[in-house]
């Protein structure tokens, strides 16, 4: 069974990039959105395998809808969380928040391909 | 010079420059083209930002602007001429056969990500060393002409109690000169001039 993949990103660039490299993977993208709003909107609806979270969208932070979705509305989804930002401490933050990884961009397509595929195993 | 002494402008001179490198290494990995990191003549940190400063292109100019959010703030400008985005391209995408539209979409996608990835770097570091809570927003893209953009970063860098400083990221493959224009508020020199008077504080701390 595809497993199936909500992508919550506000760069249409990363979507894309995430997207395909995941679909050559055999995984299903269900919805993708670029803001926060639609975003939980989307999540809650497909409750999916996987979500991959950016962690700075248009009108709130990655670690709140990890924290909303895992904490508040308790859905099973693992999360991903890919952002530039790198700091320790929002890592941290992130992880407290049912975050299960973090990737710091850049990186290459390998590393994301591992990193989910390791969530699974 | 005024709001440095001259141990904190060496100082704060470290701490962007560090964070400047991680840019440049980080733009290296995202556009797949060797990166130099250069300060023109002169690496400065002031008060006022001249125009003079802001490296002239004949063409229409792509404008990214990133707003620094947190216990600093400031903002970030990186301007790319049509060629330069051609160059990044060419380079991430190889064989490219792109529409006129689906060409625009893609580039336009793609500067606002490597100003996303290049922000960050100045930011995580910032961050790091100061131990705050600061994180840029989303990107965002004008094209316009070069002297429009010239004014609009005049207009956005007429504050009070703001810092500028300013580097080229530059590759000899697809001749890419891009300025990186910073400004921060006095909570940066407040930082610089706490974590000065701490010898033993590292830069990657």
């Amino acid at each position: 069974m595809q497993r199936k993949v909500v992508i919550i990103d506000d760069s249409a660039f990363m979507r894309e990039f995430i997207e395909e490299t995941l679909e050559d993977e055999g995984y299903e993208i269900v919805g993708m959105a670029a803001d926060g709003d639609s975003g939980i909107e989307l999540a809650l609806e497909h409750e999916p395998d996987l979500i991959t979270l950016d962690n700075v969208l248009p009108d709130m932070l990655g670690m709140d809808i990890a924290r909303i979705l895992k904490k508040e509305e308790c859905i099973r989804s693992k999360i991903i969380m890919i952002s530039a930002l790198g700091q320790d401490d929002v890592i941290a933050e992130c992880k407290a928040n049912g975050v299960e990884d973090y990737i710091v961009k850049p990186f290459e397509e390998e590393d994301l391909i591992e990193k989910v595929a390791n969530l699974f195993n | 010079m005024g709001f440095f002494t001259d141990i904190e402008m060496e100082k704060a001179k470290d701490i962007i420059t560090f964070g400047l490198l991680e840019s440049a290494k980080s733009l290296e990995v995202f556009i797949k083209l060797e990166i130099r990191l250069d300060f023109g003549d002169d690496f400065s940190i002031s008060e006022n930002l001249s125009n003079k400063n802001i490296t002239a292109k004949s063409d229409e100019v792509y404008l990214l602007t990133s707003e620094l959010i947190g216990e600093i703030k400031g903002t970030s400008y990186l301007i790319l001429s049509k060629e330069e985005v051609k160059s990044i391209m060419a380079s991430v995408y190889p064989n490219n056969e792109f529409t006129e539209e689906k060409y625009i979409k893609k580039s336009n996608a793609l500067v606002l990500e490597t100003d996303n990835i290049i922000t960050a770097g100045v930011m995580k570091n910032l961050a790091n060393i100061f131990n705050y809570r600061t994180y840029g927003g989303v990107p965002q893209l004008n094209i316009v002409n070069h002297n429009e953009a010239v004014r609009i970063i005049s207009e956005g860098t007429k504050k009070d109690d703001y810092v500028f400083f300013k580097a080229i990221l530059s590759s000899k493959t697809g001749n890419i000169k891009a300025d990186f224009i910073w400004l921060l508020d006095k909570a940066f020199v407040e930082a610089v001039k706490k974590v000065s008077k701490n010898r033993k504080i590292s830069l990657t701390s």
